[in-house]
This record gives C-alpha cells, structure tokens and sequence, in this order.
C-alpha cells in the first residue's frame, strides 16, 4: 500500500516536471519566433537628468523601452 | 540758476525712472536636440528686463500645469530621444541673468543636478538682413548670426531698444521676439510682450535652492563635462553593441546631443 503510494508520488512529480519542461520550451519556441532583427530596431538617445548616458534600441511597447531607458539611468 | 538745478534733477529723475521702466515678454520655449525639428517638449518662458539687465526663465514647474517628472519622449518619426529624471521642469527652472555694466551672464541647466555657469557675455556676430515680418503688433526685423555650433535667426523689434533676447540670445539692437537654429532644434516663439509692465519680480540674480553647491563654474568647465559625457556615452554604446548586436556605434555628434557645441 504504501509502495503502491510512493509510486504514484513519483510519477505525480515526473508529469509536473514533464509539462514544466514542455511549456518552457513552448515558451522558448514563441520567444524565438518573434525575434526581431535588432537592426531593425530604432535607436533612442537616453539623457538622464540632462546628461546624454548612450543609445538603447526601441522595444515594442513604449513601456518597456521607459523601463529600458530607467534602468540605463540607475 | 535755481531753474537749471530743478531742470536737471528733473531730467535726471525721468532717466532714471526710463532706466528702471520694466519689461515682461513670454515665450514659448522647445529643445529638441538632435530631432531636426521642433518636437521636443513645448515649455513656457518669460524676460524679464529693464535698461540694465534681464533675467530669463524656462521649465520651472510654476509656469506649467503640470509638472513633468517623468520620462519624456520626444518624436518626430525619425529621431527619439528618453529625458529620464525630472530634466522637463524643475522649481526654479532654467534661468539666464544679463548684466550690461559687468557684460557678463550668469546660467544653470540641469546636467546630472543643477549646474552654475558664469562667463563673460558670449559675443554674436549677428549679420542684420533686410528681411521683416510681423510678430504680434510689431514689424520684427531679420538676423543671423552663429552661436555654439548652431546658425540662428533671430527676428527683433526697433521699438524696445534693448540688445536682450531669449535665452542666452543678445546683442541685436532691439528686442528679440523670435529665435531658432537652422535646424529648428532650439526654437523660440512669440506669446507676448508687457512694456511697462507691473509685476512685482525683480530682475536678480539666479534663484537656487539653498542646497545646492554655491560655487559657479566657467564655460571651459561645462565644455569639459559636456565633452566627458559624450565620451562616456560612447563608451556605454560600444559595450551594448557587443553584448546586444546591432549597428557598431559611431561616435555621436556634438550637435545631435546637445544645444551648445563647442
């Protein structure tokens, strides 16, 4: 019975870890599909409180590419 | 004799009271560096001036409905460019003091805090062209001259006869009402103009908040920090394209980055 029990206990942790795998390459394969050339990609001058710090490449969305211009400031 | 004396006096006072007669204009004030246009944020400005100084002000959070602390981008299809860090307005704002007797201007800007430039008036050798259009009521008449890597026009009235303008922006033999590069990434407009005008605000030296370091620094300074920063830029551009990709990093120009060059 409790043989029988482990087993399963197993097997239960087996398939979680199987569809963990499974998505995160779902999640890479999506990833991959929608790389955009960087070169594509339109550079943004950053000034941070007035100093020019360099160039970041435009994100999709304008959030991001706040978020990107931030973080270059910090 | 008696008569002569009061004569004089009286004379003496009309002067000085034409010496202290005061003038507000407002402006509209946009930098938009490196955008080949007019597209940066539209902030508002004012001179203030009478016969012996003036006092300019631009993107100081009292005279916008809003303040801009956060990122802002400026667009205008080709070239963007992120301010990150409250560099749209801030409390005492971007100010110019003129004093003729001492032929000097005295400046801040925002450059990693606020920075105190002082420096002997910068000459412009404004050519006076033929030109006039109308700017208000006035009939405004046509200059060019070159100022820190930029050609400018400046477009200024013969009936205030006062040689301040916009900005750092002087010299004419009148008042400047209108000024922008050739490439309209400084560009200052026409709202309108009190003379005399009643306000209250004295023409004085630069407000600061009392935190601030007092010391001013020399236009060679600046040029250093400026020069510092583009080459620091230049540096991070190297590193994100090695670690990124893309095109290899040119090194950016003076003018694409900022409004002064040198």
């Amino acid at each position: 019975m409790t043989l029988r029990f482990k087993t399963l206990e197993i097997m239960k942790t087996f398939l979680v870890a199987l569809i963990t795998m499974l998505s995160f390459n779902s999640f890479a394969l999506n990833n991959s599909s929608e790389k955009v050339d960087i070169k594509e990609r339109q550079l943004i001058h950053v000034y941070c409180d007035g100093v020019y710090a360099g160039d970041i490449y435009a994100m999709d969305d304008i959030a991001d590419t706040i978020e990107m211009a931030q973080a270059m400031c910090e | 004799m008696k008569y002569s004396l009061i004569l004089s006096i009286l004379i003496f006072c009309n002067l000085n009271m034409w010496s202290q007669e005061k003038g507000i204009v407002y402006y509209g004030h946009i930098e938009s560096p490196g955008m080949r246009s007019a597209s940066g944020p539209d902030l508002n400005a004012y001179l203030l001036f009478n016969n012996d100084k003036s006092y300019y002000v631009t993107a100081k959070d009292s005279l916008e409905n809003t303040v801009k602390n956060e990122a802002v981008i400026s667009n205008d299809g080709e070239q963007k460019a992120i301010f990150v860090g409250g560099s749209t307005t801030f409390r005492f704002g971007k100010q110019v003091y003129y004093n003729r007797a001492k032929d000097s201007l005295w400046w801040n800007q925002r450059f990693r805090g606020n920075i105190y430039i002082s420096e002997k008036r910068p000459v412009i050798n404004w050519k006076l062209e033929n030109e006039t259009k109308k700017i208000g009521n006035f009939i405004a008449h046509k200059a060019t001259g070159y100022f820190r890597g930029r050609n400018y026009t400046a477009w200024y009235i013969l009936e205030i006869p006062v040689p301040y303008g916009p900005w750092k922006l002087q010299g004419l033999p009148g008042l400047i009402l209108e000024a922008y590069d050739d490439r309209k990434e400084m560009f200052l407009y026409f709202k309108s103009l009190e003379y005399p005008t009643k306000t209250k605000e004295g023409i004085t030296q630069l407000k600061r908040p009392k935190s601030d370091p007092k010391g001013w620094q020399t236009i060679k300074d600046f040029e250093t920090m400026l020069r510092k920063s583009l080459e620091k830029a230049y540096n991070n551009n190297i590193i994100m394209s090695e670690k990124y990709g893309g095109q290899k990093p040119e090194k950016p120009n003076f003018s694409d980055i900022y409004i002064e060059s040198f």
